[in-house]
């Protein structure tokens, strides 16, 4: 995990250098210092996503869990060792993330800041800089450990877990837009000090560029006193810690041992029912529908992904205008079709992934060729779960935007995209969602990033226009939707060979079970 | 019948299961018996499909199952040597789940699977999370759903693992039932008690080979045994266990 927030450091710290020096040094002019302070945003939002969404990830790591509670409490360790140990590992671990988020980025943006024009200055530059990473990173951690420690506080063990995924989730999500929106919060910067929006206070990034001002001198009161705000809130995230973690941890203990999780009345399953044709479709729909909905390592991958498709959206479909961000009109429609790719080639990935790969001996038992029924349940569980929740979010906002026909025309034309795209990301998908653990390790890296990016812009753009074409000619409608439906029905009828279902790459990953 | 004939596994060219034959009979518990790293387990995955044979055959009714291994494993119940479940999943939910792999028609997978958790003693536990369900809980699951689609062959692992004494004895008195009804049974333990009990035939492998095939009568009389313990015993070779036990405390006692 160290590595790739290095890794991913690195390339940040990169992207920023050479403007960077360039911009630090001589005289500039005011529009000059605007860009400098909107690039002096990225490392802080870059620090504080990354370190944030790690905190986030290990959530159940932070407070010792009922498992650790289990494991420790028959060893004669008083509760306070416990404590003590858990936030020794805890600081060690804020060290070794903070340092690994920040060290590469910034040495590199410190080299390029050191120069004869700088170096009277440059003891300072680099304390701000150091300030402002260093600090939005750690602060990012400690926000999430002192919203964890008033849960515990608060809510009952069986609300904490329960609460748990989606606040992991939502915050992780929250974590990737605030680090892929980077150019929005730096184009929106300027109008918003000025006119003293109040999403500021909102964005801990923003405080902490706002050391710079502080450090250097303010040359913006307002930046400066968000600087002085990234502190005080330093601080209080800190006190926070220290009274919850103390007042709960030995609640937490009590509570975590003596509760069991309640008995959960599984829901009908009733669209599997509706859509599936088969008990075996419906066992594989309801299957892969309940481990999407109960499997929290499933759900954060989505939420990643859909976090990531937000952020591309809004790069298409959202343009700042006078200050704010305001709905661009040319790119609003290619909106949908960006959620709608990364959510189909979301669950395209994220099925590879196994949920618990030593009870797939059920399917593996129970198999009977079913390659077809496999797909079918996983074209309509994909097509039920992602596009319909999408179309119907977007539904009033599209109604606010458009017209009843355009909406009604974009939805048909989105179903219909969807539903083509379902067909050619699953064309070969040959196994059980969440049982197979051969996963495509020969995939070349680069290939699939460019695969992607042309993917995403190649689908949306060109089904945008298509459906602009569309609208001043009836027939390139026609030919779509006749197109469409052949391409479909073809599909669809498609009986590929009743090979059976693929599970595992090889033998030795079998020849692991139990071999003692 | 299920036939074992000649059958092979090797890992790495090293032999697991070396020409191992035996046969399973409708009617019959067949115990299968072996110290831990015998064989046992690889020969009960070549016979569920977890594992390929390297060579030999198993037959079912006079037919390969490797020719048609699909409709052996749909008159086939297994129960694992160990309880992997989907824990997220409830019992009821997983037996569901079973029966829907099967291709059960719903309305017969929910009766019945209401009933066998009934009749295990977790109906009150059928909307509780696998995940919170004691071993001996996951193992009655298993059981209801090795049952589920009227199975003619049972392959029990280990399957009393983790029972209470109620659910133990129920155990026993369950596989001498589907026995008399005409099921063929496998039965795979290390309790030798359990299999000197129920059992119509021993089978016992050590180092992957067959070192015995008998009724347990038989045994017991051609190696001059009064219990099955002491005919294990003598069979696999096991070293002086009282001395070891002496050892184990000296380490910690000197």
């Amino acid at each position: 995990m160290l590595g790739v927030l290095i890794t991913v450091g690195m390339l940040a710290g990169y992207t920023v250098l050479v403007t960077s020096a360039d911009l630090s040094h001589g005289v500039r002019s005011v529009q000059a210092d605007w860009m400098v302070r909107s690039l002096r945003l990225f490392l802080p939002s870059f620090s504080f996503g990354v370190a944030g969404f790690t905190a986030l990830f290990y959530w159940d790591a932070l407070f010792p869990d009922r498992r650790d509670f289990l494991i420790l409490a028959p060893f004669p360790i008083p509760l306070h060792q416990v404590v003590a140990a858990k936030l020794t590992a805890l600081l060690l671990f804020v060290v070794l993330l903070v340092g690994a988020v920040n060290v590469t980025p910034d040495s590199m943006v410190l080299l390029s800041l050191f120069g004869p024009n700088s170096r009277g200055n440059w003891l300072r530059l680099a304390s701000a800089q150091v300030a402002a990473t260093f600090g939005a990173s750690a602060f990012a951690f400690l926000m999430v450990a002192a919203g964890q420690g008033i849960l515990i506080s608060l809510t009952s063990a069986r609300i904490f877990r329960r609460t748990s995924p989606w606040i992991q989730m939502f915050g992780m999500s929250a974590m990737v837009i605030t680090v892929l929106g980077f150019p929005f919060f730096a184009g929106l910067l300027r109008p918003a000090v000025e006119q003293r929006q109040f999403w500021l206070y909102l964005f801990p990034p923003v405080w902490f560029s706002g050391l710079f001002e502080l450090l250097l001198g303010a040359q913006n009161q307002f930046l400066a006193s968000l600087g002085m705000l990234s502190i005080q809130m330093t601080a209080l995230a800190m006190l926070v810690i220290i009274v919850t973690w103390g007042f709960g941890f030995r609640r937490h203990f009590r509570r975590t041992l003596e509760s069991e999780d309640a008995a959960r009345r599984p829901r009908a399953w009733s669209v599997a029912h509706w859509l599936a044709s088969s008990p075996q479709e419906r066992a594989i729909f309801g299957f892969a529908g309940k481990t999407l909905a109960r499997s929290q390592k499933h759900q954060f991958f989505i939420a990643t992904y859909f976090s990531a498709g937000l952020a591309i959206a809004l790069f298409f479909g959202v343009a700042i205008q006078e200050g704010r961000l305001a709905l661009s009109p040319a790119g609003a429609r290619t909106v949908a079709f960006v959620l709608g790719f990364f959510a189909i080639s979301g669950f395209r990935a994220v099925f590879q992934f196994p949920a618990e790969l030593a009870s797939n001996w059920i399917f593996r038992m129970t198999e009977a060729r079913w390659t077809e029924v496999s797909r079918n349940a996983t074209r309509k569980l994909v097509l039920t779960i992602s596009l319909v929740p999408l179309l119907l979010v977007a539904l009033p906002l599209e109604i606010a935007a458009w017209n009843w026909p355009t909406v009604l025309e974009h939805s048909v034309v989105q179903l219909i995209a969807a539903a083509l795209l379902v067909e050619l990301l699953f064309w070969n998908f040959d196994k059980v969602p969440f049982t197979c653990s051969y996963f495509p390790g020969k995939t070349n890296l680069a290939v699939l990033t460019i695969l992607y990016i042309y993917g995403i812009t190649g689908y949306s753009f060109n089904m945008a226009d298509l459906e602009i074409a569309m609208e001043h000619r009836w027939a390139v409608g026609v030919r779509f939707f006749v197109g469409a439906a052949l391409a479909l029905m073809l599909s669809w009828r498609r009986h590929p060979e009743a090979s059976g279902v693929r599970f595992d790459g090889s033998e030795p990953v079998i020849q692991s079970l139990e071999l003692n | 019948m299920l036939e074992i004939r000649n059958l092979t596994k090797r890992f790495r060219g090293a032999p697991v299961v070396a020409d191992v034959s035996f046969a399973v009979r409708p009617g019959e518990i067949t115990g299968y018996l072996g110290p831990n790293g015998s064989g046992k387990s690889t020969t009960v995955k070549i016979l569920t499909g977890l594992l390929h044979a390297s060579s030999g055959h198993i037959f079912y009714r006079g037919k390969n199952v490797f020719d048609d291994p699909i409709g052996f494993r749909q008159r086939l119940g297994y129960v694992p040597e160990e309880p992997n479940l989907y824990g997220y999943l409830t019992g009821l939910e997983f037996l569901q789940l079973a029966g829907g792999l099967r291709s059960l028609p719903e309305d017969l997978v929910t009766k019945r699977s209401n009933q066998l958790l009934e009749l295990l003693y977790l109906h009150d536990a059928r909307w509780v999370p696998i995940a919170n369900y004691s071993k001996g809980m996951k193992q009655r699951v298993l059981i209801a759903a090795a049952l589920l689609h009227d199975p003619d062959l049972l392959i029990f692992d280990e399957a009393q693992s983790g029972l209470d004494i109620t659910n133990s004895l129920l155990f026993r008195h369950l596989l001498r039932e589907l026995a008399a009804r005409g099921k063929a049974v496998l039965y795979i333990s290390h309790v030798l008690e359990l299999v000197e009990k129920v059992c119509d035939h021993i089978v016992v492998i050590d180092k992957g080979k067959i070192v015995a095939d008998d009724s347990v009568g038989g045994l017991r009389t051609l190696m001059q045994r009064p219990n099955l313990e002491g005919v294990f015993m003598q069979l696999i070779h096991q070293d002086d266990l009282e001395s070891r036990a002496r050892a184990i405390a000296s380490a910690i006692m000197p």
